[in-house]
């Protein structure tokens, strides 16, 4: 757990996510055999893996060394106006 | 944000959310086997040919199928767009639905026919009706397009939400020191957000395929008719021209293009006195672009060839986009994986819905980590 991140900060992988996504759909469609039909599985394969990839940790019993295992209290504003 | 507008985005979240949440499920269920379905469909083995371009009769194949089935017609042909096969369906008349056609499928080099089902029957068709209409017809498929909105409003949303969500939580961070639900929140917030922007296509692109019976009927009522007016005066009345002789005019007329299906005349494709063909080019993307030819029923001449509408192209793009069926296996695996953490997705939505319904809505709101931890 973080204090308030910047929107730059929150949206950096998420965007690149998209946009690794979008990639990979359209090199296959546009993209005529060669390189085109691996470059969109690599592509297509990095949202599988990363999702692949969380859920198995966020699957995982708890213990010490967790980064969500200091959970701070809430500072009971209404959302959106910062702690 | 402010809470006003967090509160908004949550209540469209939800209630988006929860009307198609079932349906959406049945989607993503059914979808699975679909992926595979030319795996796991009729499947019919064919000989080994040393002319691979050699073409047989379609006209002999036409009155084999119609010998089996007396007193039925021929409303179309269905070319294959990767084996060398072509199904012929016979029916009562050029206007009945596709469900009752009986299909027999020849090898178009050898003009034999081939041992296939009859691919209006078994474990596929069924997966197809429930995915494509319910078994409802058109009613079924504009109400599950509703549905597919109604699931896009949802992705848009949620992902409106992630951004306060993710306000104090690294990405990737799962909290699971907590109760199950923050955990579940957490990874329905990841794993959707991972996957907005395919979930995101896949939607949007089965949206657009449902308004494909809309779609036609303007094509229809517009360029078909259109079309066809070109002829006006040249139809001279008579005995049908031969299918053969039909064939090798469009082919003639387009000798860069591969001719996917014929329409006969009087099915809702063509007209009383045309046949109409529609053809593609042998690319990955425009092989889904259907161009059609009109083609007098009674000379066999070609009268008319043009482009289909943006519309009608904007559905036959989004097709590809919607099945995964265009980059090989791997490409299907991986619409397989990312469908299987759709249903991740939908079903933990539903958890977390279920739980904060049965808890009394006592959970606060959702999309603010700070505001839905317990206290230390």
């Amino acid at each position: 757990m973080t204090s308030n991140r910047p929107r730059r900060a929150i949206w950096t992988i998420p965007a690149s996510l998209a946009v690794v996504t979008l990639f990979g759909l359209l090199a296959a469609l546009v993209g005529e055999g060669g390189i085109w039909w691996p470059l969109s599985w690599a592509l297509l394969a990095v949202p599988c893996v990363c999702s692949g990839v969380y859920l198995m940790r966020g699957l995982l019993p708890p213990h010490e060394g967790d980064p969500g295992h200091a959970l701070r209290p809430s500072c009971g504003k209404p959302p959106g106006e910062g702690c | 944000m402010s809470a006003r507008r967090l509160r908004w985005w949550s209540l469209i979240h939800k209630w988006s959310s929860l009307l198609c949440t079932i349906f959406a499920l049945l989607l993503c269920l059914t979808g699975l086997p679909l992926i595979f379905h030319e795996e796991l469909g009729p499947n019919p083995a064919l000989e080994t040919i040393a002319d691979p371009d050699i073409r047989a009769s379609v006209d002999t194949m036409i009155a084999e199928a119609l010998a089996e089935r007396p007193g039925e017609v021929v409303p179309y042909l269905f070319y294959d767009r990767d084996k060398p096969i072509v199904k012929i369906p016979t029916a009562a008349s050029t206007m009945s639905a596709p469900d009752t056609f009986f299909y027999k499928v020849f090898d178009v080099r050898t003009g034999k026919a081939l041992a296939v089902d009859q691919p209006n029957e078994g474990f596929i068709y069924v997966m197809l009706r429930l995915h494509a209409d319910l078994f409802a017809g058109v009613k079924g498929t504009l109400f599950l397009g509703g549905m597919g909105l109604l699931l896009v409003v949802a992705i848009v949303s949620g992902a409106v939400l992630y951004g306060p969500f993710a306000k104090r939580l690294q990405f990737g961070e799962v909290r699971r020191q907590g109760s199950n639900r923050l955990r579940w929140l957490d990874l329905h917030n990841l794993l959707g957000i991972i996957t907005l922007a395919w979930f995101g296509v896949v939607s949007l692109t089965g949206v657009i395929n449902t308004l494909a019976a809309p779609i036609e009927l303007v094509w229809q009522s517009n360029q078909l008719v259109d079309m066809a007016a070109q002829s006006r005066g040249r139809s001279q009345g008579g005995p049908m021209a031969p299918v053969d002789l039909v064939l090798a005019r469009v082919r003639a007329a387009a000798p860069d293009m591969r001719v996917m299906t014929l329409a006969f005349p009087g099915t809702p494709f063509s007209t009383p006195t045309h046949y109409a063909a529609f053809l593609t080019v042998d690319t990955p993307l425009t092989s889904r672009i259907l161009k059609p030819a009109i083609v007098d029923a009674t000379s066999g001449e070609v009268v008319a060839m043009r482009d289909m509408p943006w519309y009608a192209t904007a559905l036959f793009v989004s097709q590809p986009l919607h099945f995964g069926d265009y980059g090989g296996m791997p490409l299907k695996i991986i619409w397989a994986i990312l469908d299987v953490i759709t249903i991740i997705i939908l079903v933990s939505g539903l958890y977390l819905w279920i739980d904060k319904w049965r808890s009394g809505g006592a959970v606060a709101a959702e999309p603010e980590p700070a505001t839905s931890e317990p206290p230390r």
